[in-house]
Protein backbone atom coordinates (compact mmCIF):
# COMPACT_ATOMS: atom_id res chain seq x y z
CA UNK A 1 0.00 0.00 0.00
CA UNK A 2 2.69 2.45 1.09
CA UNK A 3 4.85 1.34 -1.77
CA UNK A 4 2.31 2.50 -4.31
CA UNK A 5 2.20 6.00 -2.85
CA UNK A 6 5.97 6.28 -2.66
CA UNK A 7 6.23 5.26 -6.30
CA UNK A 8 3.54 7.79 -7.28
CA UNK A 9 5.39 10.59 -5.49
CA UNK A 10 8.72 9.62 -7.08
CA UNK A 11 7.02 9.54 -10.47
CA UNK A 12 5.59 13.01 -9.93
CA UNK A 13 8.98 14.43 -9.09
CA UNK A 14 10.62 12.75 -12.07
CA UNK A 15 7.98 14.13 -14.43
CA UNK A 16 8.28 17.63 -12.99
CA UNK A 17 12.08 17.61 -13.11
CA UNK A 18 12.13 16.35 -16.70
CA UNK A 19 9.49 18.94 -17.60
CA UNK A 20 11.16 22.01 -16.14
CA UNK A 21 14.80 21.18 -16.76
CA UNK A 22 14.68 19.42 -20.14
CA UNK A 23 11.40 19.79 -22.02
CA UNK A 24 11.02 23.46 -21.14
CA UNK A 25 14.20 24.25 -23.06
CA UNK A 26 13.31 22.29 -26.20
CA UNK A 27 12.31 24.25 -29.26
CA UNK A 28 11.28 21.86 -32.05
CA UNK A 29 10.46 24.61 -34.53
CA UNK A 30 13.96 26.01 -34.38
CA UNK A 31 12.80 29.54 -35.07
CA UNK A 32 12.14 32.15 -32.43
CA UNK A 33 8.40 31.91 -32.82
CA UNK A 34 7.75 28.61 -31.13
CA UNK A 35 4.39 26.96 -31.68
CA UNK A 36 5.16 23.52 -30.26
CA UNK A 37 5.47 23.23 -26.50
CA UNK A 38 6.16 19.76 -25.15
CA UNK A 39 4.30 19.34 -21.88
CA UNK A 40 4.03 15.79 -20.59
CA UNK A 41 3.70 16.04 -16.82
CA UNK A 42 -0.16 16.10 -16.89
CA UNK A 43 -0.10 12.38 -17.63
CA UNK A 44 1.20 11.85 -14.09
CA UNK A 45 -2.11 13.27 -12.86
CA UNK A 46 -4.16 11.33 -15.39
CA UNK A 47 -2.78 7.95 -14.34
CA UNK A 48 -3.53 8.32 -10.63
CA UNK A 49 -5.80 5.53 -9.29
CA UNK A 50 -9.52 6.01 -9.90
CA UNK A 51 -10.57 5.54 -6.29
CA UNK A 52 -8.89 8.77 -5.14
CA UNK A 53 -11.64 11.25 -4.14
CA UNK A 54 -12.10 14.09 -6.60
CA UNK A 55 -11.42 16.55 -3.78
CA UNK A 56 -7.83 15.32 -3.47
CA UNK A 57 -7.41 15.11 -7.22
CA UNK A 58 -8.19 18.83 -7.46
CA UNK A 59 -5.70 19.62 -4.69
CA UNK A 60 -2.98 17.45 -6.25
CA UNK A 61 -3.51 18.98 -9.70
CA UNK A 62 -3.31 22.48 -8.30
CA UNK A 63 -0.15 21.69 -6.33
CA UNK A 64 1.66 20.18 -9.29
CA UNK A 65 0.62 23.00 -11.59
CA UNK A 66 1.84 25.48 -9.00
CA UNK A 67 5.28 23.86 -8.77
CA UNK A 68 5.65 23.83 -12.55
CA UNK A 69 4.49 27.46 -12.66
CA UNK A 70 7.34 28.46 -10.36
CA UNK A 71 9.82 27.21 -12.93
CA UNK A 72 7.99 28.59 -15.94
CA UNK A 73 7.66 32.03 -14.26
CA UNK A 74 3.96 32.03 -15.13
CA UNK A 75 2.01 32.09 -11.86
CA UNK A 76 -1.43 30.51 -12.17
CA UNK A 77 -1.21 29.33 -15.77
CA UNK A 78 -0.21 25.68 -15.30
CA UNK A 79 -2.21 25.44 -12.07
CA UNK A 80 -5.36 26.71 -13.81
CA UNK A 81 -4.94 24.40 -16.79
CA UNK A 82 -4.38 21.37 -14.54
CA UNK A 83 -7.54 22.24 -12.62
CA UNK A 84 -9.61 22.35 -15.79
CA UNK A 85 -8.23 19.01 -16.85
CA UNK A 86 -8.97 17.35 -13.50
CA UNK A 87 -12.47 18.72 -13.22
CA UNK A 88 -13.38 17.03 -16.50
CA UNK A 89 -11.79 13.71 -15.52
CA UNK A 90 -14.85 12.14 -13.81
CA UNK A 91 -17.03 13.09 -16.78
CA UNK A 92 -14.61 11.54 -19.27
CA UNK A 93 -14.24 8.42 -17.11
CA UNK A 94 -18.04 8.03 -17.08
CA UNK A 95 -18.23 8.68 -20.83
CA UNK A 96 -15.78 5.91 -21.72
CA UNK A 97 -16.89 3.45 -19.04
CA UNK A 98 -16.80 -0.15 -20.31
CA UNK A 99 -20.06 -2.15 -20.24
CA UNK A 100 -19.18 -4.02 -17.08
CA UNK A 101 -17.78 -0.98 -15.26
CA UNK A 102 -14.32 -0.32 -13.88
CA UNK A 103 -12.52 -2.32 -11.27
CA UNK A 104 -12.35 0.07 -8.36
CA UNK A 105 -8.72 0.13 -7.36
CA UNK A 106 -6.86 0.36 -10.65
CA UNK A 107 -5.08 3.19 -12.38
CA UNK A 108 -6.31 4.23 -15.84
CA UNK A 109 -3.25 3.07 -17.78
CA UNK A 110 -2.61 1.16 -21.00
CA UNK A 111 -1.76 -2.09 -19.21
CA UNK A 112 -5.00 -1.97 -17.23
CA UNK A 113 -7.53 -0.78 -19.81
CA UNK A 114 -5.92 -1.13 -23.23
CA UNK A 115 -4.37 1.13 -25.85
CA UNK A 116 -7.63 2.26 -27.48
CA UNK A 117 -9.34 3.14 -24.24
CA UNK A 118 -6.31 4.99 -22.91
CA UNK A 119 -5.79 6.98 -26.10
CA UNK A 120 -9.42 8.15 -26.06
CA UNK A 121 -9.32 9.03 -22.39
CA UNK A 122 -5.95 10.79 -22.43
CA UNK A 123 -6.41 12.69 -25.68
CA UNK A 124 -9.71 14.29 -24.59
CA UNK A 125 -8.27 15.43 -21.26
CA UNK A 126 -4.93 16.53 -22.71
CA UNK A 127 -6.72 18.61 -25.32
CA UNK A 128 -8.69 20.31 -22.55
CA UNK A 129 -5.41 20.90 -20.74
CA UNK A 130 -3.66 22.49 -23.70
CA UNK A 131 -6.63 24.65 -24.66
CA UNK A 132 -6.96 25.96 -21.09
CA UNK A 133 -3.20 26.39 -20.87
CA UNK A 134 -2.85 28.59 -23.93
CA UNK A 135 -6.01 30.58 -23.21
CA UNK A 136 -4.68 31.35 -19.72
CA UNK A 137 -1.18 32.05 -20.96
CA UNK A 138 -2.07 34.39 -23.80
CA UNK A 139 -5.07 35.71 -21.87
CA UNK A 140 -6.67 37.64 -24.69
CA UNK A 141 -8.88 36.44 -27.49
CA UNK A 142 -7.25 38.92 -29.87
CA UNK A 143 -4.73 36.16 -30.65
CA UNK A 144 -7.35 33.44 -31.03
CA UNK A 145 -5.53 32.06 -34.08
CA UNK A 146 -2.33 31.73 -32.11
CA UNK A 147 -4.17 30.04 -29.26
CA UNK A 148 -5.72 27.42 -31.55
CA UNK A 149 -2.54 26.80 -33.54
CA UNK A 150 -0.40 26.40 -30.43
CA UNK A 151 -3.03 24.20 -28.81
CA UNK A 152 -3.34 21.82 -31.74
CA UNK A 153 0.36 21.52 -32.55
CA UNK A 154 1.48 21.18 -28.92
CA UNK A 155 -1.34 18.70 -28.26
CA UNK A 156 -0.30 16.39 -31.08
CA UNK A 157 3.41 16.39 -30.34
CA UNK A 158 3.03 16.08 -26.57
CA UNK A 159 0.37 13.35 -26.86
CA UNK A 160 2.61 11.35 -29.15
CA UNK A 161 5.44 11.46 -26.62
CA UNK A 162 3.08 10.63 -23.75
CA UNK A 163 1.68 7.59 -25.62
CA UNK A 164 5.14 6.32 -26.42
CA UNK A 165 6.24 6.64 -22.79
CA UNK A 166 3.06 4.93 -21.58
CA UNK A 167 3.45 2.14 -24.13
CA UNK A 168 6.99 1.60 -22.97
CA UNK A 169 5.78 1.34 -19.38
CA UNK A 170 3.05 -1.12 -20.30
CA UNK A 171 5.51 -3.40 -22.09
CA UNK A 172 7.82 -3.26 -19.11
CA UNK A 173 5.18 -4.23 -16.60
CA UNK B 1 -16.60 17.28 13.04
CA UNK B 2 -15.16 14.19 11.34
CA UNK B 3 -18.47 13.71 9.57
CA UNK B 4 -18.45 17.28 8.31
CA UNK B 5 -14.95 16.83 6.91
CA UNK B 6 -16.14 13.66 5.18
CA UNK B 7 -19.09 15.45 3.59
CA UNK B 8 -16.85 18.23 2.37
CA UNK B 9 -14.37 15.77 0.88
CA UNK B 10 -17.18 13.92 -0.88
CA UNK B 11 -19.06 16.88 -2.28
CA UNK B 12 -16.72 19.82 -2.11
CA UNK B 13 -14.57 19.08 -5.14
CA UNK B 14 -16.46 21.48 -7.37
CA UNK B 15 -16.32 24.24 -4.76
CA UNK B 16 -12.62 23.61 -4.28
CA UNK B 17 -12.14 23.68 -8.02
CA UNK B 18 -13.87 27.03 -8.31
CA UNK B 19 -11.88 28.52 -5.44
CA UNK B 20 -8.53 27.31 -6.74
CA UNK B 21 -9.40 28.29 -10.30
CA UNK B 22 -10.27 31.78 -9.11
CA UNK B 23 -6.96 31.89 -7.28
CA UNK B 24 -4.96 30.94 -10.33
CA UNK B 25 -6.92 33.37 -12.51
CA UNK B 26 -6.15 36.07 -9.98
CA UNK B 27 -2.46 35.23 -10.28
CA UNK B 28 -2.59 35.31 -14.03
CA UNK B 29 -4.26 38.71 -14.05
CA UNK B 30 -1.98 40.11 -11.43
CA UNK B 31 1.01 38.87 -13.34
CA UNK B 32 -0.20 40.47 -16.54
CA UNK B 33 -0.76 43.83 -14.95
CA UNK B 34 2.18 44.61 -12.79
CA UNK B 35 5.15 43.27 -10.96
CA UNK B 36 4.95 40.47 -8.48
CA UNK B 37 6.84 41.03 -5.27
CA UNK B 38 5.30 38.11 -3.42
CA UNK B 39 5.93 35.82 -6.30
CA UNK B 40 9.54 36.86 -6.61
CA UNK B 41 10.02 36.17 -2.95
CA UNK B 42 8.76 32.61 -3.24
CA UNK B 43 10.73 32.23 -6.42
CA UNK B 44 13.90 33.13 -4.63
CA UNK B 45 13.10 30.83 -1.75
CA UNK B 46 12.17 27.77 -3.74
CA UNK B 47 13.41 27.82 -7.27
CA UNK B 48 16.17 30.36 -7.58
CA UNK B 49 18.76 28.18 -5.94
CA UNK B 50 18.03 25.14 -8.08
CA UNK B 51 17.86 27.09 -11.27
CA UNK B 52 21.06 29.04 -10.78
CA UNK B 53 22.87 25.82 -9.95
CA UNK B 54 21.49 24.24 -13.10
CA UNK B 55 22.50 27.28 -15.12
CA UNK B 56 25.98 27.17 -13.66
CA UNK B 57 26.31 23.55 -14.70
CA UNK B 58 24.94 24.38 -18.12
CA UNK B 59 27.32 27.25 -18.69
CA UNK B 60 30.26 24.84 -18.74
CA UNK B 61 29.01 23.57 -22.06
CA UNK B 62 29.39 26.92 -23.77
CA UNK B 63 32.46 28.22 -22.03
CA UNK B 64 34.17 28.68 -25.35
CA UNK B 65 31.46 30.96 -26.78
CA UNK B 66 31.30 32.85 -23.53
CA UNK B 67 35.01 33.38 -23.53
CA UNK B 68 34.81 34.76 -27.07
CA UNK B 69 32.05 37.21 -26.29
CA UNK B 70 33.81 38.39 -23.13
CA UNK B 71 37.03 38.98 -24.98
CA UNK B 72 35.16 40.97 -27.63
CA UNK B 73 33.52 43.03 -24.96
CA UNK B 74 36.81 43.63 -23.20
CA UNK B 75 38.29 44.80 -26.44
CA UNK B 76 35.45 47.26 -26.89
CA UNK B 77 35.85 48.65 -23.41
CA UNK B 78 39.58 48.95 -23.80
CA UNK B 79 39.15 50.84 -27.05
CA UNK B 80 36.65 53.14 -25.42
CA UNK B 81 39.11 53.88 -22.67
CA UNK B 82 41.71 54.55 -25.26
CA UNK B 83 39.43 56.99 -27.05
CA UNK B 84 38.66 58.80 -23.86
CA UNK B 85 42.29 59.28 -23.05
CA UNK B 86 42.84 60.49 -26.63
CA UNK B 87 40.20 63.16 -26.32
CA UNK B 88 41.66 64.23 -23.03
CA UNK B 89 45.01 64.88 -24.60
CA UNK B 90 43.37 67.15 -27.15
CA UNK B 91 42.20 69.60 -24.52
CA UNK B 92 44.74 72.08 -23.20
CA UNK B 93 46.81 70.65 -20.40
CA UNK B 94 45.76 73.20 -17.88
CA UNK B 95 42.10 72.33 -18.40
CA UNK B 96 42.40 68.57 -18.54
CA UNK B 97 43.86 68.44 -15.09
CA UNK B 98 41.18 70.59 -13.55
CA UNK B 99 38.18 68.80 -15.11
CA UNK B 100 37.44 65.69 -13.13
CA UNK B 101 36.18 62.72 -15.12
CA UNK B 102 32.55 62.27 -14.20
CA UNK B 103 31.45 58.73 -13.67
CA UNK B 104 27.71 59.01 -14.17
CA UNK B 105 27.01 55.47 -15.29
CA UNK B 106 28.07 52.33 -13.54
CA UNK B 107 27.74 48.91 -15.19
CA UNK B 108 26.89 45.87 -13.07
CA UNK B 109 27.47 42.53 -14.82
CA UNK B 110 24.83 39.81 -14.30
CA UNK B 111 23.95 36.41 -15.71
CA UNK B 112 20.59 35.56 -17.21
CA UNK B 113 19.18 32.52 -15.40
CA UNK B 114 15.70 32.45 -16.90
CA UNK B 115 14.37 33.93 -20.11
CA UNK B 116 11.21 33.51 -22.13
CA UNK B 117 10.44 34.55 -25.69
CA UNK B 118 7.21 32.92 -26.68
CA UNK B 119 4.72 34.73 -24.49
CA UNK B 120 3.06 38.09 -24.96
CA UNK B 121 4.67 39.40 -21.77
CA UNK B 122 8.19 38.09 -21.46
CA UNK B 123 10.33 38.40 -18.36
CA UNK B 124 13.99 37.69 -17.66
CA UNK B 125 15.53 36.67 -14.33
CA UNK B 126 19.05 37.77 -13.42
CA UNK B 127 21.29 36.25 -10.74
CA UNK B 128 22.16 39.58 -9.17
CA UNK B 129 19.86 41.64 -6.98
CA UNK B 130 19.62 44.35 -4.36
CA UNK B 131 22.81 43.17 -2.69
CA UNK B 132 24.70 44.20 -5.83
CA UNK B 133 22.95 47.57 -5.90
CA UNK B 134 20.44 46.69 -8.61
CA UNK B 135 17.18 48.60 -8.16
CA UNK B 136 13.86 48.72 -10.04
CA UNK B 137 13.91 51.11 -12.98
CA UNK B 138 17.46 50.40 -14.12
CA UNK B 139 18.17 49.57 -17.74
CA UNK B 140 19.69 46.26 -18.84
CA UNK B 141 22.01 46.09 -21.87
CA UNK B 142 24.59 43.89 -23.53
CA UNK B 143 27.57 44.89 -25.61
CA UNK B 144 25.42 44.72 -28.74
CA UNK B 145 22.14 46.31 -27.71
CA UNK B 146 19.52 46.83 -25.05
CA UNK B 147 17.59 44.10 -23.25
CA UNK B 148 14.98 45.50 -20.88
CA UNK B 149 14.22 47.27 -17.64
CA UNK B 150 14.51 45.95 -14.07
CA UNK B 151 11.08 45.78 -12.45
CA UNK B 152 11.73 44.00 -9.18
CA UNK B 153 14.66 42.91 -7.07
CA UNK B 154 15.20 40.63 -4.14
CA UNK B 155 18.50 40.23 -2.34
CA UNK B 156 20.06 37.86 -4.86
CA UNK B 157 17.85 37.94 -7.93
CA UNK B 158 16.16 40.52 -10.05
CA UNK B 159 13.30 40.40 -12.49
CA UNK B 160 13.64 42.24 -15.79
CA UNK B 161 10.80 43.27 -18.06
CA UNK B 162 12.18 42.12 -21.39
CA UNK B 163 11.79 44.44 -24.39
CA UNK B 164 9.49 41.71 -25.66
CA UNK B 165 6.67 42.75 -23.33
CA UNK B 166 3.34 44.28 -24.26
CA UNK B 167 3.94 47.20 -21.88
CA UNK B 168 7.32 48.14 -23.29
CA UNK B 169 7.70 51.62 -24.71
CA UNK B 170 11.26 52.80 -25.19
CA UNK B 171 12.13 56.26 -26.44
CA UNK B 172 14.28 55.75 -29.54
CA UNK B 173 15.89 57.97 -32.15
CA UNK B 174 16.80 57.52 -35.79
CA UNK B 175 20.50 58.27 -35.76
CA UNK B 176 20.66 59.76 -39.27
CA UNK B 177 17.72 62.16 -39.11
CA UNK B 178 17.38 62.63 -35.37
CA UNK B 179 13.63 61.98 -35.24
CA UNK B 180 12.31 60.53 -32.01
CA UNK B 181 9.71 57.78 -31.65
CA UNK B 182 8.74 55.10 -29.23
CA UNK B 183 9.63 51.47 -29.62
CA UNK B 184 6.97 48.84 -28.90
CA UNK B 185 6.59 45.10 -29.46
CA UNK B 186 3.65 43.54 -31.25
CA UNK B 187 3.90 40.14 -29.60
CA UNK B 188 4.94 38.18 -32.69
CA UNK B 189 8.54 37.96 -33.80
CA UNK B 190 11.14 38.33 -31.02
CA UNK B 191 13.73 39.84 -33.36
CA UNK B 192 11.49 42.67 -34.65
CA UNK B 193 10.10 45.67 -32.80
CA UNK B 194 8.00 48.57 -34.09
CA UNK B 195 9.07 52.21 -34.02
CA UNK B 196 6.02 54.43 -33.71
CA UNK B 197 5.28 58.14 -33.98
CA UNK B 198 7.94 59.07 -36.56
CA UNK B 199 6.35 61.86 -38.64
CA UNK B 200 5.94 61.10 -42.32
CA UNK B 201 8.04 64.05 -43.47
CA UNK B 202 11.09 62.48 -41.81
CA UNK B 203 13.61 60.84 -44.10
CA UNK B 204 13.90 57.16 -43.40
CA UNK B 205 16.19 54.71 -45.17
CA UNK B 206 16.56 50.96 -44.95
CA UNK B 207 19.28 49.86 -42.51
CA UNK B 208 19.11 53.23 -40.73
CA UNK B 209 20.54 52.91 -37.24
CA UNK B 210 18.12 53.23 -34.33
CA UNK B 211 19.60 54.34 -30.99
CA UNK B 212 18.26 55.30 -27.59
CA UNK B 213 17.22 58.94 -27.28
CA UNK B 214 18.55 59.53 -23.78
CA UNK B 215 15.32 61.30 -22.83
CA UNK B 216 14.53 58.79 -20.13
CA UNK B 217 16.80 58.16 -17.21
CA UNK B 218 16.80 54.42 -17.89
CA UNK B 219 19.10 54.24 -20.89
CA UNK B 220 21.95 56.63 -21.68
CA UNK B 221 22.00 58.40 -25.02
CA UNK B 222 23.08 56.76 -28.28
CA UNK B 223 22.99 53.11 -27.24
CA UNK B 224 22.51 50.90 -30.28
CA UNK B 225 19.06 49.29 -30.49
CA UNK B 226 18.84 48.00 -34.04
CA UNK B 227 18.37 48.77 -37.71
CA UNK B 228 15.37 49.76 -39.81
CA UNK B 229 14.21 46.61 -41.53
CA UNK B 230 11.04 47.82 -43.21
CA UNK B 231 9.11 51.08 -43.42
CA UNK B 232 6.03 52.50 -45.06
CA UNK B 233 3.39 55.18 -44.58
CA UNK B 234 -0.13 53.83 -44.18
CA UNK B 235 -2.59 55.74 -46.32
CA UNK B 236 -4.24 58.56 -44.39
CA UNK B 237 -1.74 58.25 -41.56
CA UNK B 238 0.66 60.95 -40.40
CA UNK B 239 3.31 58.61 -39.16
CA UNK B 240 5.53 55.86 -40.50
CA UNK B 241 5.12 52.20 -39.73
CA UNK B 242 8.71 51.14 -39.09
CA UNK B 243 10.00 47.67 -38.23
CA UNK B 244 13.29 47.63 -36.35
CA UNK B 245 15.50 44.57 -36.36
CA UNK B 246 17.16 44.28 -32.94
CA UNK B 247 20.95 44.27 -32.94
CA UNK B 248 21.04 42.12 -29.79
CA UNK B 249 18.91 39.04 -30.30
CA UNK B 250 17.12 38.25 -27.04
CA UNK B 251 17.15 34.54 -27.83
CA UNK B 252 20.61 33.72 -26.58
CA UNK B 253 21.24 36.10 -23.71
CA UNK B 254 23.74 35.11 -21.10
CA UNK B 255 25.93 37.93 -19.84
CA UNK B 256 24.18 41.30 -19.47
CA UNK B 257 25.01 44.60 -17.81
CA UNK B 258 22.68 46.58 -15.57
CA UNK B 259 23.15 50.33 -15.87
CA UNK B 260 23.03 52.18 -12.61
CA UNK B 261 22.86 55.93 -12.96
CA UNK B 262 24.47 57.88 -10.16
CA UNK B 263 22.38 60.96 -10.90
CA UNK B 264 18.96 59.33 -11.07
CA UNK B 265 17.46 61.10 -8.10
CA UNK B 266 18.66 64.47 -9.25
CA UNK B 267 16.98 64.48 -12.65
CA UNK B 268 13.68 63.16 -11.31
CA UNK B 269 13.72 65.68 -8.50
CA UNK B 270 14.24 68.51 -10.96
CA UNK B 271 11.54 67.31 -13.32
CA UNK B 272 9.06 67.04 -10.48
CA UNK B 273 9.29 70.82 -10.13
CA UNK B 274 8.00 71.09 -13.70
CA UNK B 275 4.49 70.41 -12.36
CA UNK B 276 4.51 73.78 -10.67
CA UNK B 277 4.75 75.59 -14.00
CA UNK B 278 2.18 73.55 -15.92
Amino acid sequence: MNNIWVSHIIRFFLYIIIQVLVLKEINLVGSNQNYIFIIIYPVAILTLPMKIPQFFMVLVAFGIGFIVDLFYVSPGVHAGACLWMVVFRPLVLRLFEPKNGYQTDISPTISNLGVVWFSKYASVLLFIFFLAYFILEIFTFVYIGDILLKTILSFFVSSLIIFLVQLFYSFKS
Amino acid sequence: MWKLAKVIVQNGSLVLFIILQALSLFWVVKYNQSQQKIYLHSYQLMVGGIQSRYQRMNSYFNLRERYDSISVENARILSENFNRSQSRFNTPDSLSDSIPIQRIYNLIPANVINNSLDKINNMITLDRGGRDHIAPGMGVITAKGIVGIVTDTSAHYSLVMSMLHSNTSISARLKRSGFIGSLVWNGKDPSIMNLQAIQKYAEVYLRDTVVTSGYSIVFPKNLLIGFVDFYKVEEGSFTYKINVELSQSLTNLELVYVISNNNTGEKEELEKRMLRYE
